[in-house]
């Protein structure tokens, strides 16, 4: 009887399930077939055929490995900088009370509005004023990875700052008695504590940096061996006709160490790391 | 701790400058093009080697680019960081120009040779102010691409020769049938068709575009292609929301214009634009070559430009649908012969190339919208043609 | 209030301030890394921006020629209402969309979080737009609604279902193509609110529900008088990060209709685009920044003082 009362239930989400990743059904499906510049007609919900010929082509004919090999460094790297300026300049803004500090939080605040659009060019400017040579950090993957370490600060400080100035004041007062200063507050009781919201926005930083386009087009986008996987994809569309097979079987790689990641940390630091403040704030 | 991430970070940066300055007594130069699937591994695996055999002093880093070429190439001007030389739209070569991005040719030493080899009509696209600032590199022109059953159907064997005889037998054998397509409004789509229906854009020197635009001649030109359009005839992909033609040119369309690129097969064939009142038109494409006023190895990219612009580099691009603008390959037999290239390098004689200024993509803008409203929204042609053409004067005197 | 507990205040403020003066110096090792990125790559090019909006830079050269209000009122009197149109366009996408990816949002949300099996499945394939690079979901929109027989919506609802009299040519038509411009939009935010929602689930005791449940109470009563109400903190956050966020679209437009037709799909972050780098006019698109940040601003503003004055403190 019980069991007969979820039947609807059940029925209700396996289709808005399938509606709602019938997109993705569909590149996969038409990763399988072979266009020759041709889209067919009536389009193939089904695949007619399974081959793997698109993604053998993306693998060996194209720059796919080493975009790939190039999109894991970048993320990488900037999750963990990411990770680290934000959650030190979180508790700064969390924990000590320094002259200003509202002032400067309030501007943070600010450039969240501004749209991070029109900023490539003074941004390409920066980055090409570091370093010794002609063109600085450009095409390069320090380059990229300082600009998405710089970009991202006022928003991530502000996500860990809620989440740090909610934890109780206790705790580092007990660390202060021992002797101990801000430092050893830091790594020995906030960040262990904080470790749900940081992995939360360990993940969403891996994710943004993972899909992220304009900014690596414009950084890396002339230095053929540095791309990243969305700017390698990108260029796979013809200039007058493409083979989209290739695109999808290119996207359908791409896009697995994603899910992966997701599926496994979903529960543990993704809900919970969220659940823990800022959003509640 | 901070100090020692930004010092490894300064380490790190500090390995990257230095590999990527380490090759000594060579000079590496970046091309950027947008060669397609079929161009890109005959530049990279023939091109390239060849001329690094040649010049073993100069190495050539080839990019691939996108869509959004334009964009990279005005943060690359933006910034100064560009490549030295690239292959460029030949609508975009003077607007580059106009910004100062890219070098006047005309002093270079071994220009005046290569002026007098590339065709004229291609070279113009070059001018900005009286100076050269690139040169053709290859050129194109749509052509139609005809589906030979269909046109069996409608009754004719190959192409038809006339637009009138084509247009009476589609509406006397297919009627609403929609036998002729093209994609959009844009300039590269409808010019072809407003120039065969006898529509004028500008006068001779692209100054001035009222008096023509919205003259008698243009106004009927747009009404015929808006006739043949109520006729059942010919559809706009864009705003009937019909199949696209390389789609459809496989089943439902007889005829559609295309360039060089388009894969031919056992029964679809190009041919000549038919004519409509004795004359055919086409529109030129392709793109430039161009040298950047930031390179610092402007000489050996010039050499680079000259191999790319030598008869076996030609030759060797041809292969996969690449026309060169030489003037000594027009007559080679790997044109004359071949049934493709005979009938592109015949329809580029009467190609007509696209207002050139640096304004190119406002003046687009201008025409795509008149467009729309004619065919999408029903405006008036005639007052329609005559605001654009007061706009178009505007962008033209800029 | 005497003298003295007035001069004792100020005496405090004064220790206070001192205090914070202070710490001004262990607080700079932890902030100054960000701080100085922040300047860097952030507050400089805001006001790099603030500049170029009120001149006509020529990027090449590098000059900056100060034009006053000109980019401002080109913009504002450029025919075909361009900038009408996009800001249109774009309070038309906030107000489409945020309902919807709240409300489902929502939904998926408790749908997930009421399973006992299953969750990880679910939770995944309701995030997986979210994962996905929008140049990839952009790409595959563009295919299923391609105009004519090729696309995959038009085949499904004229051929499959019949329930269209004609093909419809989704991307080349204003109203059609803002739909589709919605509908990537709604897809790929709402799996971004479910698990926001999912972790303001967390929050709700379990007792509340069984308490209600003795009472008689049903389901539907339980989502309405328990779950919403202590989700509204949670509803505010997704707001007003969907409404700014609507205010940043870009790649929607960009990757299906480039504006087309006549700037009627265009939005702000798109028109930036193209006047900056198609048409180089760098001091206007600095100029839509401006508009758009002014707009975003008072957007923010005005949703505070209306959602969270509403109920009392939503916190």
């Amino acid at each position: 009887m019980k069991i007969l009362k979820r039947v609807p239930f059940w029925i209700i989400l396996m289709i808005t399930v399938v509606i709602f990743i019938t997109p993705f059904l569909f590149m996969v499906s038409n990763s399988f077939e072979e266009f020759s510049y041709v889209l067919p007609t009536p389009p193939r919900i089904l695949p007619s055929r399974i081959s793997f010929e698109a993604y053998e082509h993306v693998l060996t004919q194209s720059v796919l490995p080493r975009a790939a090999f190039n999109s894991v460094v970048i993320t990488l790297c900037t999750a963990f900088f990411t990770v680290l300026v934000s959650s030190l300049s979180a508790y700064g803004f969390a924990r000590i009370d320094f002259l200003g500090r509202e002032v400067l939080f309030k501007i943070y605040l600010a450039t969240l509005m501004l749209p991070g659009f029109l900023n490539i060019i003074p941004q390409f400017l920066v980055l090409q004023g570091i370093g010794t040579s002609e063109t600085g950090l450009i095409g390069t993957k320090p380059g990229l990875i300082l600009l998405y370490v710089g970009t991202g600060i006022c928003g991530n400080t502000f996500f860990l700052r809620g989440h740090m100035a909610a934890l109780p004041k206790e705790l580092e007062e007990a660390v202060l008695i021992d002797g101990g200063g801000h430092f050893t507050t830091f790594f020995k009781v906030m960040l262990p504590l904080a470790l749900p919201s940081i992995s939360t926005l360990a993940i969403f930083c891996l994710q943004g940096t993972w899909e992220e386009f304009f900014s690596a087009k414009v950084i890396l986008g002339g230095v053929q061996n540095n791309i990243t996987l969305p700017v390698m994809i990108q260029s796979l569309k013809g200039a007058h006709a493409t083979r989209w097979e290739w695109i999808f079987a290119a996207s359908i790689l791409a896009q697995i160490p994603m899910i992966l990641l997701f599926a496994a940390f979903q529960k543990r630091f993704v809900v919970s790391g969220l659940a823990e403040g800022s959003v509640k704030a | 701790m901070k100090k020692l991430f930004s010092l490894l970070l300064a380490l790190a940066m500090l390995i990257s400058l230095c590999a990527a300055a380490g090759a000594e007594g060579v000079t590496t130069i970046t091309f950027w093009h947008t060669y397609g699937d079929q161009e890109t591994p005959i530049l990279d695996e023939v091109l390239i080697p060849m001329f690094e055999a040649a010049n073993p002093d100069i190495k050539v880093d080839a990019v691939r680019q996108s869509g959004d070429f334009n964009q990279m190439v005005v943060t690359a001007l933006g910034t100064g960081v560009v490549p030295d030389i690239a292959r460029v739209d030949i609508t975009k070569t003077s607007a580059y120009a106009k910004l100062g991005g890219i070098i006047a040719m005309d002093e270079l030493d071994g220009f005046a040779a290569l002026k007098d080899a590339v065709l004229e009509g291609p070279l113009s696209t070059n001018v900005w102010n009286g100076h050269y600032y690139g040169l053709p590199l290859n050129t194109n022109c749509k052509a139609a691409v005809i589906n030979l059953e269909q046109m069996k159907a409608l009754g004719f064997d190959g192409a038809p020769a006339t637009m009138e005889e084509f247009i009476a037998a589609c509406k006397e054998k297919a009627p609403g049938e929609f036998k002729l397509n093209v994609s959009g409004v844009g300039d590269w789509d409808l010019y072809p068709y407003f120039w065969l229906f006898g529509g004028v854009l500008t006068d001779e020197g692209f100054t001035k575009a009222s008096g023509y635009l919205d003259s008698e001649a243009s106004v009927n030109a747009i009404k015929a292609i808006l006739q043949m359009h109520d006729d059942g005839v010919f559809t706009i992909r864009d705003v009937d929301g019909t199949p696209d033609a390389w789609d459809g040119i496989n089943s439902q369309y007889a005829m559609f214009f295309e360039g060089p690129w388009y894969p031919f097969s056992e029964g679809i064939v190009p041919a000549q634009i038919p004519t409509y009142n004795g004359i055919t038109a086409s529109v030129v494409g392709g793109e430039n070559i161009v040298i950047f006023e930031g390179s610092k190895n402007k000489e050996a990219a010039f050499r680079f430009l000259q191999f790319m612009l030598s008869e076996e580099a030609q030759l060797e691009l041809l292969k996969v649908g690449v026309i060169p603008t030489l003037k000594s390959l027009v007559e080679n037999e790997a044109v004359t012969a071949d049934p493709k290239w005979s009938v592109y390098m015949k329809q580029l004689e009467s190609a007509k190339s696209r207002i050139p200024t640096p304004q190119a993509s406002t003046v687009e803008q201008l025409w795509s919208d008149a467009m729309n409203m004619i065919f999408l929204e029903g405006a008036d042609v005639q007052e329609t043609l005559t605001n654009t053409a007061a706009e178009i004067d505007i962008e033209l005197a800029k | 209030m005497s003298v003295r507990t007035d001069a004792f205040l100020l005496r405090e403020r004064k220790a206070l301030r001192k205090k914070r003066l202070r710490n001004i110096r262990p607080a700079s090792f932890f902030v100054l890394p960000g701080l100085i990125l922040a300047c860097v790559f952030v507050l400089y090019p805001m006001f790099f921006n603030i500049r170029i909006s009120f001149s006509n830079y020529q990027i090449v050269q590098r000059n900056i020629i100060f034009t006053g209000l000109d980019n401002y009122i080109a913009l504002f009197t450029e025919r075909g209402d361009r900038l009408f149109l996009a800001m249109r366009n774009n309070f038309l996408y906030a107000v489409v969309t945020t309902p919807f990816i709240i409300l489902f949002g929502l939904l998926f949300a408790v749908m997930v979080n009421s399973l006992k099996r299953g969750g990880v499945f679910f939770r995944t394939c309701f995030y997986l737009p979210v994962i996905t690079s929008w140049v990839i979901v952009g790409n595959v929109f563009a295919y299923m609604f391609n105009a004519g027989q090729a696309g995959l919506m038009n085949y499904l609802l004229k051929d499959v279902l019949g329930l269209l009299p004609a093909y419809v040519p989704w991307l080349q038509r204003t109203w059609t193509a803002n739909l589709v411009i919605w509908l990537l939009g709604i897809w790929k935010n709402i799996g971004w609110s479910m698990i926001i929602y999912l972790a303001g689930l967390q929050g709700i005791s379990n007792d509340l529900y069984e308490a209600s449940s003795i009472e008689g109470a049903n389901k539907f009563q339980q989502f309405w008088k328990i779950t919403f109400p202590l989700l509204k903190s949670t509803t505010f956050y997704v707001l007003v990060n969907m409404v700014i966020g609507a205010f940043n679209v870009f790649i929607q437009v960009y990757m299906l209709t480039g504006g087309n037709p006549r700037g009627t799909t265009s939005v702000l972050q798109y028109l930036l685009y193209d006047k900056a780098f198609n048409l180089f006019e760098f001091g206007q698109g600095a100029a839509i920044g401006m508009i758009t940040a002014i707009l975003i601003l008072v957007t923010t503003v005005v949703l505070n003082k209306v959602f969270r004055t509403e109920g009392g403190k939503a916190e």
